[in-house]
């Protein structure tokens, strides 16, 4: 359809236009959302014009009109005289075929034309009658007045006759000059004559011309004015402003000692007052808390390191005692069992927390390099097989057949599946774990999948909390210290990666590992689904979750949670 | 920013500089209803209808109907005529003259000789020029011969004319079928008294037209032979416009007058009555006269009807007669019971002819005692109602005709003048007696047997060789003069022996026919049409040797009623017939007077 085809060019062609307007006029509307001192003046410019052209039009308009009407009651008074003076000298004749009444129109008409005031210089007067064509029309002085008695005009004074007036333009001696044309019938015994009088409105217009250059002068320096005055007041609020926001942008950039200049007693100095104060609590606030927390994170390691020394002298002795206790008394030798096993933990959580201060100290570094997922997804799963042996729980793995190679490290790659396996074995309840592993162009996906007890709504975000438990009587038989899933979030985002939970009551549990293939890069998605599969069709939708604004593809249901 | 700016700059330009200011074009407001229709003008007399062309039935019809067709609107005579003419010769004629109209008196009816052609045998007596005013021919009219071609052309209805002379020709019954005469004033040098000049106007123009010919004529100066003795307008006086019609009895007049000065009181109203008096018949109530630019004046009196002196001429003069000598008032005249005026009883005898004249204030008397050789003139003059001495009046000698006042001034005595033949020629004098003075004009006349004055003072009527004559009296110079004497060929009068003003338009005119019959006629005072239904078309075979008339006054009639005439020495009267003035007619009884018996020299005091 060649209608349909144009419609498209069109709307082609449309497209294209707007979106070059939009480049070329994209620097003004920057400097429109980001300047109020333009949007003021500008709004000012534009509401002042509006008023002072309205106001400029009306106060023209009426003194054009004024004008105008004096002129034409001028006329009007003028023309009765005339009226009167040409009934009169027509009185004496009785038909329109007198020889005389050629003379006598020549002669009214040059009278009339003649005893004209002075000031209404270039008037025409003109008789004729439409209703007699035996009667020629005459003008004086002599001019075509083809462009200004128009039909429409005859046909108000000859036809119905009507006084009536037109101002209408004529080009004479090579000058366009306007003139109101009054025409009137005069009254004769043989019907009616039309005398018309054509007054030139040059005083006016050009009166009419300097009201309104005066008008429009006098309301363009308004205008600008105005938006002088806007710019300027607008400046004297908005530079404080400005001020302001350069001060909180750098004391939010950390440059805590940056204060307001305060000038003289108003509002602003109020506010720059008040600001400054405010930077100051907050910078005394500040100082203070990053001294606390420094203290506690220094403490923590102190600890850590101060109780590592023992520990180790604790440890050697143990492991003595240990090595010896089939020498021992059943009980003390059950006791040095208890002491080993309790060390161990110990010894584990004492790591982790150092590890945790690392983190918490900036010191964790990433040691990336490519690596295949697959080995160390299997070794993971080699390693946990004696704990899943005992606990009866199969650990299932869905690997690709060909190398999953990304850009990651290793060490923390493994701690991270280590910990989620060990924890999907752990609350396993004897069923299967599946360890799925996916990739794409830009992110590769670990999920690890159990179907124990699950996580209730909320639980999936404090998962990842230090020394979180999800029933805290519960006594520690396993042997988690409470901050492997912490280091594995931690991990995870050391590497740019996401680290997600989701779980919903007697469903299990899935946690989800995503990775960036290279080092660095931004992830959008995720291979793999945060939801399981394989989850249970009839299984009620949970309570909304309380989703991250930043999470992957939105859940249908059950709760959720990432660490990025 | 700016952009948006100038944007918005660039509208509100728009705005005011297009959307207002005077436009350039608007379309037709209507203000009112235009002025209501005129009344149509009441149709007064409807002009005659001229006969047309196609009117005529026969060859010798056309050319009658062809000599009229020059009369009435002066500004299309011409296209009146040339409707006559077959179109090859409507446009190759062009008349030598087509600002007057040659007036023509048909000696004979057109004879048509059967070939195509009109013989016209006529006599000019005249010219009508566009300005009213007839001027007689300057000599005894001579028959002239003029032929048309008269004949049908190809496709058209009725006779053309093929071919005329290139004259506009007018017949005299035309002129008096188709023309009215009309009376405009012009004051006399001394602007003691209005004189009429007579001109004729078309019929054919309406009412509402006529003041406006009337003033154009008033502007355009007074007749010819009127010219060098009456006083012109103002100078520069012009009428620029039309004088609209008489509304509610008002005339509004407005003339350019730059040498009337706005204070000049005596000016304007000699030009009022100047202008109501050549208005006349038309009357109206109030005259706006406006000058130039000044405001109107309004005149409603009638003060104006006295500036003109034939208005004082009274309904019935008072009449005398001379029986034996004396002087005697005739009955049925006003004062029949009153003694003569001026003349003391004992100077009332041995008269053989007299005249009397009065003004506001004085009476006078011009008497011719004696007869033959050792006639003599006596005047005398006194106060009114009473006597004076009369004085013999020297210079004089030979026949003596009959005296006439010209001019009696009121007040001054002494500036009467009077005018008598003597021997053939004119003679002035004065009320106060002095030697007689020789009245001197350019060119010959014959001897001059009848002079007659118009009430006016002006206008003379002379009888010279048995011919009539107009002149104008000239009070300039030491004496009296005369313009030279302008002839007039009255029709039908062989001769003409006496003559007196009848009105101001009319002269009674005595005279003998081709067969030596004299009748008394009015005929109009430039002699070219006479007055048919008035006069005594035939009374004999006796010489009328004198006649007089007392002029009627404007106002009530355009000629006398009042004529008398001698003739065979006894008095007659002119009343429908001849009616001769006995003494039974005399007032006072006159003992031992045959019954019957005659008098001689009817006159009026005028």
């Amino acid at each position: 359809m060649p209608v349909r085809r144009a419609l498209r060019v069109a709307r082609r062609y449309w497209v294209m236009g707007m979106r070059r307007f939009e480049t070329w006029s994209e620097p003004a509307r920057r400097a429109w959302r980001r300047s109020l001192q333009l949007r003021v003046v500008a709004l000012t410019l534009v509401a002042s014009s509006l008023l002072v052209g309205a106001f400029g039009y009306f106060v023209a308009e009426r003194s054009a009109k004024i004008l105008l009407s004096r002129a034409q009651a001028e006329v009007t008074a003028s023309m009765a005289n005339k009226v009167t003076y040409a009934i009169d000298q027509l009185t004496v004749h009785r038909s329109d075929k007198d020889s005389r009444l050629p003379l006598t129109i020549n002669q009214t008409v040059d009278r009339l034309s003649e005893g004209d005031p002075a000031e209404s210089g270039g008037s025409i007067v003109s008789m004729r009658a439409a209703q007699h064509p035996d009667i020629k029309p005459v003008t004086s002085p002599d001019v075509p007045t083809d462009q200004l008695i128009t039909p429409d005009l005859v046909k108000a004074v000859s036809t119905d006759g009507k006084e009536a007036y037109q101002v209408r333009t004529a080009r004479l001696d090579g000058e366009d000059t306007k003139f109101l044309v009054y025409g009137s019938p005069v009254p004769t015994s043989f019907g009616h004559v039309e005398l018309y009088y054509m007054v030139p409105l040059t005083t006016e217009d050009s009166a009419a011309n300097q009201i309104r250059t005066t008008v429009l002068v006098t309301g363009l320096a308004l205008v600008i004015l105005l938006g002088v005055v806007a710019g300027l007041v607008t400046r004297l609020v908005v530079t404080p402003v400005r001020v302001a926001a350069r001060t909180a942008q750098r004391l939010s950039a950390g440059l805590l000692d940056q204060r307001m200049r305060v000038d003289g007693e108003d509002d602003l100095a109020l506010l720059a007052a008040a600001f400054n104060q405010m930077a100051a609590n907050l910078q005394r606030q500040i100082v203070r808390l990053e001294e606390m927390s420094r203290n506690q994170r220094r403490f923590t390691s102190d600890v850590s390191h101060e109780l590592r020394t023992p520990l180790t002298t604790v440890r050697m002795a143990a492991d003595l005692i240990f090595s010896e206790r089939e020498d021992f008394d059943p009980a003390v030798a059950r006791s040095a069992e208890l002491l080993q096993a309790e060390l161990d933990r110990f010894e584990s959580l004492l790591t982790d927390l150092l590890e945790i201060s690392r983190f918490d100290a900036g010191f964790a570094a990433l040691d990336a390099e490519h690596t295949d997922l697959v080995p160390i997804c299997e070794r993971v799963a080699d390693r946990l097989a004696g704990l899943a042996e005992r606990v009866g729980v199969t650990i299932e793995l869905r690997l690709p057949d060909t190398p999953v190679i990304a850009e990651v490290d290793p060490r923390r790659v493994e701690r991270i599946l280590r910990n989620l396996v060990g924890n999907a074995v752990e609350h396993g309840e004897a069923l299967p774990v599946v360890v799925t592993l996916a990739s794409e162009d830009s992110a590769v996906a670990v999920t690890v999948r159990d179907h124990g007890i699950g996580l209730k709504p909320g639980e999936e975000r404090l998962v990842f909390n230090r020394f979180w438990r999800a029933d805290p009587s519960r006594a520690r038989q396993t042997g988690g210290t409470g901050l492997g899933l912490s280091i594995s979030a931690e991990d995870a985002r050391l590497h740019g990666g996401w680290l997600e939970a989701w779980g919903a009551p007697g469903e299990g549990a899935q946690f989800r590992l995503t990775l960036p293939v290279r080092s660095g890069d931004r992830l959008v998605a995720a291979p793999l689904p945060l939801i399981p599969r394989d989850r249970a069709p009839l299984a009620l939708p949970a309570p909304a979750p309380a989703t991250e604004p930043s999470a992957g593809p939105a859940p249908s249901s059950g709760a959720k949670a990432e660490v990025l | 920013m700016r952009r948006r700016l100038l944007l918005v700059a660039a509208s509100v330009a728009v705005l005011i500089a297009g959307g207002c200011g005077i436009p350039d074009d608007t379309s037709v407001t209507v203000v009112k209803t235009g002025p209501a229709e005129g009344v149509p003008v009441g149709g007064a007399d409807p002009a005659p209808a001229q006969p047309t062309r196609e009117s005529a039935s026969s060859p010798a019809q056309l050319a009658e109907n062809y000599l009229q067709a020059a009369a009435g609107d002066s500004d299309t005579a011409l296209e009146r005529v040339k409707a006559f003419m077959s179109p090859e010769l409507a446009a190759s004629f062009k008349p030598t003259d087509t600002d007057s109209v040659r007036v023509v008196r048909e000696v004979q009816t057109p004879l048509y000789d059967g070939k195509g052609t009109v013989k016209l045998s006529v006599q000019q007596i005249g010219t009508l020029s566009s300005d009213g005013v007839f001027a007689p021919s300057d000599s005894t009219p001579e028959t002239e011969l003029y032929e048309l071609k008269v004949d049908h052309i190809a496709d058209k209805q009725g006779l053309y004319v093929l071919s005329a002379p290139p004259v506009l020709l007018m017949s005299d019954t035309a002129m008096r079928d188709y023309y009215v005469q009309r009376t405009i004033y012009f004051w006399n040098l001394a602007y003691t008294s209005l004189v009429p000049d007579v001109r004729y106007m078309p019929k054919s123009l309406p009412l509402e037209q006529q003041p406006t010919a009337v003033l154009t004529w008033l502007t355009g100066g007074a007749s010819d032979w009127l010219h060098n003795d009456v006083a012109s307008l103002p100078s520069n006086t012009t009428l620029a416009e039309n004088v609209p019609a008489m509304r509610d009895g008002t005339l509004q007049i407005s003339l350019k007058a730059p040498s009337i000065q706005p204070n000049d009181g005596q000016t304007l109203n000699r030009l009022v009555s100047q202008v109501l008096w050549s208005l006349r018949p038309q009357q109206p109530t109030t005259l706006e006269l406006t000058i130039g630019n000044r405001d109107p004046l309004s005149f409603t009196n009638t003060e104006y009807l006295a500036s003109n002196k034939s208005y004082q001429l009274a309904d019935q003069p008072e009449r005398f007669t001379i029986y034996n000598g004396v002087i005697r008032r005739l009955k049925d005249s006003p004062h029949a019971t009153e003694p003569v005026p001026v003349l003391k009883p004992a100077a009332n005898k041995g008269i053989s002819a007299a005249a009397m004249s009065a003004s506001a204030t004085h009476t006078y008397a011009a008497v011719i005692t004696g007869s033959g050789a050792g006639a003599r003139l006596r005047v005398g003059t006194a106060a009114l109602g009473e006597r004076g001495d009369l004085k013999a009046v020297g210079g004089l000698s030979g026949t003596l005709g009959r005296p006439i006042w010209a001019t009696t001034p009121d007040a001054d005595p002494g500036k009467a003048i009077g005018l008598i033949t003597a021997n053939g020629q004119l003679y002035s004098f004065r009320a106060n007696g002095n030697a007689a003075q020789r009245v001197a004009w350019q060119g010959t006349l014959g001897k001059v047997s009848a002079v007659s004055v118009a009430p006016d003072g002006q206008r003379v009527a002379l009888v010279a060789g048995g011919r009539l004559y107009r002149a104008m009296i000239d009070y300039t110079g030491d004496a009296p003069g005369l313009s030279s004497p302008q002839l007039l060929s009255p029709p039908i009068f062989n001769r003409v022996t006496a003559v007196a003003w009848s009105g101001e338009a009319y002269l009674a005119v005595a005279g003998a026919f081709g067969d030596g019959r004299y009748a008394v006629h009015e005929v109009t005072v430039d002699g070219a049409l006479q007055l048919g239904s008035f006069g005594l078309s035939d009374i004999g075979t006796t010489e009328v040797t004198y006649l007089t008339a007392y002029p009627a006054n404007p106002t009530q009639s355009v000629t006398s009623a009042s004529e008398s005439y001698e003739a065979g020495g006894r008095a007659w009267d002119v009343v429908g017939d001849p009616s001769e003035v006995t003494v039974d007619d005399l007032a006072e009884p006159t003992p031992g007077a045959k019954a019957g018996a005659g008098t001689t020299d009817p006159f009026f005091l005028f």
